[in-house]
């Protein structure tokens, strides 16, 4: 019995019993909880991956624009035309609880609700391309916001994955059995123990039939 | 008005600006720019055309600046009057009252906002905004710059204060063509200022801006009707198109209404056709100024190239895009 020190009672007999269901009702909660946070995982990477895939074609897009921007428009133009932003956001960071991972949700605050604010420069020296290259970046900002939320929650879901595998492997491969090998093996003294009560009670009571009939058949002799 | 400069006293500048135009690239170096595989054999065709090319192609912007301030430095030493050029270099300071501007207010280093070549002396342009002593500029510019940085500190809105200094630099583009008694000048600013002035109504009619933003923003320029192009442009798209088939620029609403990037290639297509004719003239400023344009569409066209290479652009994208060159 590595790892565990107990004495071979009655009393911690029941005691490990106790333990044992607990740890069996233990173990399936955490299964489920397991379960159930692996079946959001994964819609969670699902979604991460499929928004992943349609924001790197978006970023492409806007990375073109830009370039087509930047050949048509000096760069010192371009820096300048986006120096004074017109258009800010604010993130409000909120929490999502979910089989006690607590995951972020990100909602987005704009000081401005004008579309048109996104243009922070004079249309006079700046070109249409300038102004597509800047409402592309606008149209992917949710997609990315949404896309950090999806992240962290799967990050903190991965690892809470991680964390409760674990517990669910030790308690399925290393304490359930324990309890039970404890359990069988303090079974096994008690038994012994009885067996070895009643062997001492036989012998006794052999014995003190045995000195019953010496002394009756000394009085007879007599 | 000032006064004319004779057309004889041209006569140095011009064989000099003509043996320059000779450096200008022609349709076959154009040609073998865009089938370059990428932006470094393209350098490679520009350095074997005499181009000062650098060895990292980040300091290809550094390149096209140098480029325009030799040709801007070339016109300051040859051209008997450098005034006539003015009107096309003025945007450059605007621009740099911009940079200025909005710099002093973020707290950022300037230097690398600023654009050559410019009439305002770099220096004093920075010790203006250093010292916070918009006076030492020359008027109009510290007038108008004055009104920007009120606007821009008042409402932390980079587009007014951009729109207050784009209508101050229409507006003194028109000014300065105007005093040069050149008719070509005229004609091309007044082109390049309506073209600005599309550019500020059509853009504004997609975002539905109100006329208070159009008054502000669009400039004068005698070829369109300053307050037509505001009523038509506050009013939509259909409208501002209906106004523009009334103008001598009819042609090209068309092209407008299907992409405004070909409109305003298009619209720089015009200016530089128009200055075919009278590239091989022997005396008189047009030769130097449509020298001046060609070398400026040029370096235009390098950096589309050059850009179109680094961005992994089709040869065919590339093309369509360049502006239109005789050589």
């Amino acid at each position: 019995m590595a790892g565990m020190t107990f004495n071979p009672t009655r009393m911690e007999l029941t005691r490990l019993k106790k333990r044992l269901t607990t740890a069996r009702r233990g173990h399936k909660l955490l299964k489920d909880k397991r379960d159930e946070l692996m079946r959001q995982f994964m819609e969670a990477i699902s979604e991460n991956k499929r928004l992943r895939v349609a924001l790197e074609d978006k970023i492409r897009s806007a990375n073109r624009h830009m370039s087509l921007a930047r050949s048509m428009i000096r760069d010192e133009v371009i820096a300048t035309s986006l120096l004074f932003p017109k258009q800010s956001m604010s993130l409000t960071i909120e929490e999502k609880n979910i089989m006690s991972v607590r995951v972020p949700q990100f909602t987005a605050q704009f000081r401005s609700s004008d579309p048109g604010d996104i243009y922070s420069y004079g249309f006079a020296f700046t070109n249409a391309e300038l102004d597509d290259t800047i409402a592309s970046i606008s149209d992917i900002m949710p997609d990315i916001i949404r896309l950090a939320e999806l992240e962290k929650s799967c990050q903190l879901m991965a690892s809470e994955i991680e964390k409760t595998r674990r517990r669910v492997n030790a308690l399925e491969h290393v304490m359930i059995p324990k309890y039970q090998e404890a359990i069988r093996f303090i079974t096994m003294k008690l038994d012994e123990s009885e067996r070895s009560a009643i062997t001492r009670l036989m012998k006794v009571k052999d014995m003190m039939i045995e000195k019953a009939i010496t002394e009756r058949q000394n009085k007879e002799k007599s | 008005m000032k006064g004319k400069v004779s057309e004889s006293h041209y006569a140095y500048s011009v064989t000099a600006a003509r043996i320059m135009q000779r450096a200008l690239l022609s349709d076959a170096d154009y040609s073998l720019l865009i089938s370059a595989p990428d932006a470094i054999a393209a350098l490679a065709v520009l350095s074997s055309k005499g181009w000062k090319t650098p060895a990292d192609i980040s300091l290809i912007p550094q390149m096209l600046d140098d480029a325009m301030q030799e040709v801007w430095d070339f016109l300051v030493e040859f051209a008997p009057d450098i005034n006539i050029f003015k009107p096309f270099i003025l945007r450059n300071d605007y621009h740099n009252l911009k940079a200025g501007l909005k710099c002093s207010l973020s707290e950022l280093q300037v230097d690398r906002y600023f654009i050559r070549p410019a009439l305002i002396p770099r220096k004093l342009m920075k010790e203006a905004f250093f010292e916070n002593h918009f006076s030492l500029l020359p008027e109009p510019f510290s007038t108008v710059l004055k009104q920007a940085y009120d606007a821009l500190s008042e409402t932390r809105d980079g587009q007014l204060a951009d729109i207050i200094i784009d209508r101050a630099a229409i507006d003194g583009m028109n000014g300065a063509a105007n005093e040069v008694r050149e008719p070509l000048v005229r004609h091309i600013v007044d082109t390049l200022c309506a073209l600005s002035n599309i550019k500020i109504a059509f853009r504004s009619a997609m975002l539905g801006k109100n006329k208070d933003f159009l008054n502000a923003a669009i400039g004068n320029c005698s070829s369109l009707d300053r307050n037509s192009l505001i009523e038509s442009s506050a009013k939509g798209f259909n409208e501002l198109f209906r106004y523009l088939k009334t103008t001598r620029y009819a042609a090209q609403v068309d092209i407008l209404k299907t992409s405004p990037i070909d409109f305003e290639r298009h619209f720089e297509d015009r200016i530089l056709s128009s200055l075919e004719p009278i590239r091989f003239e022997a005396l008189g400023a047009n030769p130097l100024i449509a020298f001046f344009l060609f070398k400026e569409a040029e370096i235009k066209n390098i950096r589309l190239i050059l850009a179109g290479k680094l961005a992994q652009s089709s040869q065919e994208e590339i093309r369509q895009r360049l502006r239109r060159i005789y050589v």
